[in-house]
């Protein structure tokens, strides 16, 4: 049993340390460490934040265009809407619903199943927390005063930079050459959160990081079930890409040239030459 | 300190992006382990790490000579 585990420590390992960082995150956000910060960033690095915009209404949620700031901050206010809309909770959800059917022909039905309950899981407890967790008054500024945004109180973690970094892991995993763009529209998606005033910088580390936590755990748990199935006879000789060996094909370490930013679908070689690498495609 | 137009902004936000797709590309054909870390880096802190970058391919390729003069020898000195 030790051995079926070995593969995966790093990965675990990994896991509580995102796991644990993202802990020590909530409980500075929660005891207001790091309210100059989300203040600072309120007040200077927000152009496209309305202080008097007391709530978000479901409907500017689901049309984020209907609400666009006019003058000289409306480009920025395009181009943040335009960034950040596929992180939205339909449009991300959707997407990943598609996605998981890819990842099920790829990889095997219970990734896929795995990938879901991961993404369900933190969008949980991004509204738990949401729900749960007030933070100390943070204040922007509107007309040349400082005004309290009460939005803020409670938009810890970022539900966008979760959704993000989570859709952008799952379609680089699946399509490798899209890792330049999706690694650029991440990039942009935070930046675009900050500016366009929807997200403090610590609601933005906490989406990240709590994204970054389900997926090495979604990872370590496909290397867990690989070393099981490695250890296991019964499934000792059955090709790649077939049935439930198709999980050996698992987000593997950096190993080889199409995984050098951590995450690759190519099934490792194994000690059967007759192993295809039908599923790595 | 010179303030920007929001167009000017996002013109150099555009420049940022791409310099760090490309980083991140390079590294990625290179086989580097750490290509997300260098088109971040990249991006957060490009006066930093673009010539950061720079060295460390630079480095890398002389290290890569060097393994590739000693590996010639080798083998001459076996012919022999």
């Amino acid at each position: 049993m030790s051995d079926a585990l070995a593969p995966a420590r790093p990965r675990v390992v990994a896991v509580l340390a995102a796991g644990a960082t993202f802990l020590l995150l909530t409980g500075l956000v929660w005891a207001g460490a790091l309210s100059r910060l989300d203040n600072f960033a309120a007040a200077h690095l927000m152009p496209g934040l309305d202080a008097t915009h007391t709530s978000t209404s479901l409907l500017r949620s689901i049309l984020p265009w209907r609400d666009l700031p006019s003058g000289a901050d409306r480009p920025l206010g395009l181009a943040a809407e335009a960034i950040t809309f596929p992180a939205g909770a339909l449009l991300s959800s959707l997407a990943l619903l598609l996605l998981a059917a890819v990842v099920a022909r790829r990889l095997g039905r219970r990734a896929a199943l795995l990938a879901l309950v991961a993404f369900a899981l933190g969008n949980l407890l991004e509204l738990l927390l949401k729900a749960t967790l007030d933070r100390p008054a943070v204040y922007g500024i509107a007309h040349e005063r400082r005004i309290r945004v009460p939005p803020f109180d409670s938009s810890y973690p970022s539900g966008h930079a979760l959704r993000g970094v989570f859709l952008a892991t799952v379609l680089a995993m699946l399509w490798p050459r899209l890792r330049p763009l999706l690694l650029a529209w991440c990039l942009l998606l935070v930046v675009m959160l900050e500016l366009g005033g929807f997200h403090t910088p610590s609601d933005i580390g906490g989406g990240v990081l709590l994204s970054a936590t389900l997926l090495l755990a979604l990872g370590a748990l496909l290397a867990w079930r690989r070393g099981v199935e490695d250890e296991d006879p019964a499934h000792r000789g059955v090709p790649a890409g077939t049935g439930s060996r198709r999980a050996a094909a698992v987000v593997s370490p950096a190993s080889g040239p199409d995984s050098s930013s951590g995450w690759s679908l190519t099934p490792r070689r194994r000690s059967s030459p007759g192993a295809s690498a039908r599923s790595g495609g | 300190m010179t303030q920007l137009s929001t167009p000017e902004f996002l013109i150099l936000l555009a420049v940022w992006t791409t310099a760090s797709m490309a980083v991140f590309r390079h590294a990625e054909r290179r086989g580097d382990r750490h290509a997300t870390a260098w088109g971040v880096g990249t991006f957060l802190a490009l006066g930093i790490a673009l010539p950061l970058y720079l060295f460390h391919v630079a480095r890398e390729k002389r290290r890569a000579r060097e393994r590739a003069g000693l590996d010639g020898d080798s083998h001459g000195a076996g012919h022999q």
